[in-house]
């Protein structure tokens, strides 16, 4: 079938409404070949098979901003074990203060969580825990991140940060 | 590999690749390596399907 020509002047239909990105990865050749391949069977290029391979892996590993799942207590309690006791003494703490602001938000209800994302901490009790969640972020970047070594152990309470610093519309 | 993204997804992939101690392009490899797994599972099951049905 032929191509039909857009003509002259036309732009071109954007993929994404608010523009678009491009991020680049160094990747290993096979799985450039695999994706390769992939495109060809679907007829789509190589970078949108990677942009879909990419959100389904976000969505596998539990990372959809949408609907965040509860986090898995028995692979935490797995990975707590591998660590040393005073790596996990202190995770163990930070566990805690990350559970009593989740339950301090929770406490305050949506309608704070709706002013927290408006960037608008009208609250005492929001703006103590938009303090408190700043100081969690703090104390994982400074200790938790440099101390702790396992990637499971970081994975399960930095996405439980992310989700709180989120909840409240704290940057990173 | 480059890949156009839509700029939402790919603050979210610098959030949680920042979390992970990773950069932008290992978490994005990583999570490609899953989709790819999923993907695999997936036509497996179908062509298992296929098989039953013939």
């Amino acid at each position: 079938m032929k191509r039909l020509r857009r003509p002259s002047g036309v732009p071109r239909p954007r993929k994404f409404t608010d523009g678009g990105v491009v991020i680049s990865t160094y990747v290993p050749y096979e799985l450039y070949q695999k994706v390769k391949e992939l495109a060809r069977s679907k007829g789509k290029n190589i970078s949108e098979v990677a942009y879909e391979l990419i959100k389904r892996g976000l969505e596998a590993s539990g990372a959809s901003a949408a609907d965040p799942p509860a986090d898995p207590p028995d692979a935490l309690r797995v990975a707590l074990k591998g660590l040393e006791p005073l790596e996990r003494e202190r995770v163990l703490q930070f566990i805690g203060e990350l559970e009593e602001a989740e339950a301090e938000l929770a406490r305050l209800g949506p309608e704070a969580v709706r002013q927290a994302r408006a960037m608008r901490l009208t609250t005492p009790e929001l703006m103590n825990l938009d303090k408190k969640v700043r100081l969690l972020r703090h104390t994982y970047e400074k200790t938790i991140k440099k101390s702790v070594r396992s990637p499971e152990v970081l994975d399960v309470i930095g996405e439980r940060l992310l989700r709180l610093m989120k909840e409240l519309g704290i940057p990173v | 590999m480059s890949v156009y993204l839509p700029p939402d997804l790919k603050e979210e992939l610098a959030m949680r690749a920042a979390v992970r101690r990773m950069s932008l392009s290992e978490y994005a490899l990583n999570l490609m390596l899953k989709g790819l797994d999923i993907e695999k599972a997936e036509e497996a099951e179908r062509s298992a399907k296929a098989k039953k049905v013939h």
